[in-house]
């Protein structure tokens, strides 16, 4: 499977590793090369530096077609943005969206945009550790 | 009118000034706890402190019974954010937003965002054109599809439309002159409509006549 994950923080660059342990093609971006750094398996990915907000960059990051993008830059209206505009691009992309704040999931998602959210998977967990359900 | 600012920016807070001015009931929204303790001491209860691309945030500035929610901080990605909570959420009629990256006006329109404002692009063609004073042609609105405007320009002193009726402008049809304020008053106009200096035209323009829009505003050297 093609995968561009947008945004190498903590989250980005472990899902860098994940994706290309399991043998998928991985494109990374970030405006930040710095960031790259944090990312182990580095033979079979491909960096690509530059701001996803930026239409230009998005369609190079797009160029290969892509299966599944994961938008996790550590701002959630950044990536609400980028998400957006991915669709723009292409409407048939698989967009997936780190959101922190809880509120925004159901606006995002009644819109058509896969949310992932931190916060809420946290508190889910949390009541499902023995002891406390 | 209530209206709800988001971003005590420079743009932010002399808007407040002008509607307050005008009657209107306002709240300014900023994260900025300082800035909003400073500018408390001026506008009181008008000011409030949080994030205004927060659900109950806007909710506790009244942003469901808000007519207009004006996006005026620097970033273009929490003034998108802004603009479409306060649509979906609470269905507010008018949505305004500053866009500071002239490549997102396209985004801001797509998702319903009634008006935005790019300094960016206002500034750049002041400084292209380095028009004087009642040359300015003023993008208000740009219509889908991206090579049609709407656009505020002022008759210049000295401009040869003065005097002159619509009708007898020769305009092309890429033109319509949409309304005249004069005097406090706004003017529909007729093809009997005449210019007078100082008029502020309201005007619908394909982008190739744009030149032509300058050259019969434009004041005489």
């Amino acid at each position: 499977m093609r995968v561009v994950i947008i945004g190498s923080g903590r989250l980005g660059s472990s899902l860098v590793d994940v994706f290309s342990k399991r043998g998928d093609s991985v494109l990374v971006v970030d405006q930040n090369e710095s960031k790259f750094i944090y990312i182990e398996n580095r033979e079979a990915v491909e960096f690509l530096v530059g701001n996803s907000t930026d239409e230009a960059v998005l369609r190079q990051a797009l160029k290969k077609s892509a299966e599944l993008v994961l938008v996790v830059t550590g701002n959630d209206y950044t990536n609400i943005m980028i998400a957006q505009k991915i669709k723009i691009i292409d409407k048939t992309t698989r967009v997936i969206i780190r959101l922190f704040d809880k509120n925004l999931v159901h606006v995002y998602s009644e819109l058509g945009i896969e949310v992932l959210c931190p916060t809420t998977l946290t508190i889910d967990a949390l009541f499902k550790m023995p002891g406390l359900s | 009118m209530y209206i709800i600012i988001v971003g005590a920016s420079k743009a932010g807070i002399n808007l407040a000034k002008t509607l307050l001015t005008g009657g209107h009931e306002v709240t300014i929204i900023d994260q900025d706890e300082g800035k909003v303790r400073l500018l408390s001491e001026t506008f009181g209860d008008t000011v409030m402190f949080g994030n205004g691309a927060n659900a109950s945030v806007l909710k506790r500035a009244g942003a469901n019974r808000a007519d207009v929610v004006a996006a005026l901080t620097g970033d273009d990605a929490t003034n998108l954010v802004v603009c479409q909570l306060t649509k979906l959420m609470f269905k507010t009629p008018r949505t305004i937003s500053r866009v500071s990256d002239p490549a997102n006006e396209e985004i801001f329109q797509s998702i319903g965002v009634d008006a935005t404002i790019n300094s960016t692009r206002i500034l750049n063609y002041l400084i292209e054109e380095q028009v004087q004073a009642g040359d300015v042609i003023v993008p208000l609105f740009p219509l889908k599809g991206g090579d049609i405007e709407l656009v505020q320009v002022d008759v210049a002193k000295g401009s040869q439309i003065i005097g002159k009726k619509i009708k007898e402008l020769g305009l092309p049809e890429g033109i319509i002159i949409v309304s005249i304020y004069r005097d406090g008053k706004t003017i529909i106009p007729k093809g009997e409509t005449s210019f007078k200096q100082d008029d502020e035209v309201i005007a619908i323009v394909k982008k190739e006549h744009i030149e032509r829009v300058q050259q019969l505003f434009k004041g005489a050297k």
